[in-house]
């Protein structure tokens, strides 16, 4: 599962999610992608679920790119505690993702079994997305 | 490139709300610059921006400035031609929202990304290989009528663990290539090999690089 190696503060603020995605927001990796249309909190164990998702339905062959980083280490109070006695400890490890992030890339694979990939990484997941193509491009209404 | 025509628009208010105003109204807001000129706020119907769109990012834009006002006048000024230098697209609808027009000089050669088209199935490929591409668009300088739609890779001929530089791309007539001839464009990587997920995985800790004394 993916954490990072080092940081600077065990805890963080919880933070806002307003606003869009401001980088990522189109394929650039690969041929397809899997794109957040809202807010929400993607744990590493989501992550990894969609990636095992993704690379079973592909099997050999294909590319997989996954473009988010669960940087955000989240604290959970043990069962059965009193509130109070300060924050809890770190539990798990979530990437803050916004409405138009490309989360996941794919290459290497016809469209159809792309598509069949990524609906299937997108149930792992706890936010809408939609495929996204390389060819979105403003030209579709 | 292709040459197709645009009506646009001067536009005199400027900033998030007429903007907006626009966009609602079924137009982009955009800018037309280029050397020797002030920089024009203009706009564009969304719909013909589309069309043009449909053609391809590389063509030559014949521009009908101001379409309404100059309606009375019997003699018609020589034509302006620009290109699409950038298109600000919404990150989800992909909806064009600001759209940037460089007025060209027909005569005088200019510098654009042209995107690289595989041709052929690679030998690798049916050998369970995957195409990678390293870099999809190459820099070329050329007359603007004469900047290719896409420029033509023959991969073929291209095994597992070989490559493809600049140097293979062959550029048409009139054409150069700017990008470092040893720059990779596409390898062929061998087939993802599935490892056994690994067993009961442990969240360790990561390491603190620097704890503050007020933390806690």
């Amino acid at each position: 599962m993916l954490l990072p190696k080092r940081v600077k503060h065990r805890k963080q603020h919880r933070g806002r999610m307003t606003g869009k995605a401001k980088g990522q927001t189109t394929v650039q990796f690969g041929e397809y992608g899997l794109q957040a249309l809202e807010p929400g909190w993607i744990t590493s164990r989501q992550i990894e679920a969609a990636r095992i998702a993704m690379t079973r339905k592909i099997r050999r062959g294909g590319k997989v790119w996954i473009n988010i980083f669960p940087d955000k280490p989240v604290t959970k109070k043990p069962a059965e505690t009193r509130m109070g006695s300060g924050k809890g400890s770190p539990d798990h490890w979530v990437a803050v993702v916004k409405p138009g992030r490309v989360m996941f890339e794919l290459a290497g694979v016809s469209e159809e079994l792309a598509r069949e990939a990524i609906r299937l990484a997108s149930h792992k997941l706890p936010v809408k997305c939609r495929f996204a193509t390389r060819e979105d491009k403003g030209i579709e209404a | 490139m292709e040459t197709v025509r645009l009506s646009v628009e001067e536009r005199e208010l400027t900033g998030d709300g007429p903007s907006r105003r626009l966009r609602a109204a079924g137009r982009v807001p955009g800018v037309l610059y280029g050397k020797g000129r002030e920089p024009k706020s203009i706009s564009v119907a969304l719909d013909d921006l589309r069309q043009v769109l449909g053609h391809g990012h590389n063509v030559v834009l014949e521009l009908d400035l101001g379409a309404q006002a100059k309606r009375g006048k019997a003699k018609r000024p020589a034509p302006t031609y620009a290109v699409i230098k950038e298109i600000q697209l919404h990150p989800i609808k992909h909806q064009p929202l600001n759209v940037d027009l460089q007025v060209v000089d027909l005569a005088h050669e200019i510098e654009a990304p042209v995107p690289i088209e595989l041709v052929g199935t690679p030998v690798g490929v049916r050998e369970g290989g995957v195409i990678d591409w390293e870099h999809r668009e190459v820099m070329v300088r050329a007359l603007p009528a004469e900047v290719p739609e896409v420029i033509p890779l023959d991969v073929s001929a291209l095994r597992i663990g070989q490559h493809l530089t600049v140097a293979a791309l062959a550029a048409p007539p009139g054409v150069t290539i700017l990008d470092d001839p040893e720059t990779i464009v596409v390898t062929l990587i061998p087939p993802r090999v599935e490892r056994p997920v690994a067993v009961a995985e442990e969240a360790v800790e990561p390491e603190v690089v620097r704890e503050s004394g007020s933390e806690e």
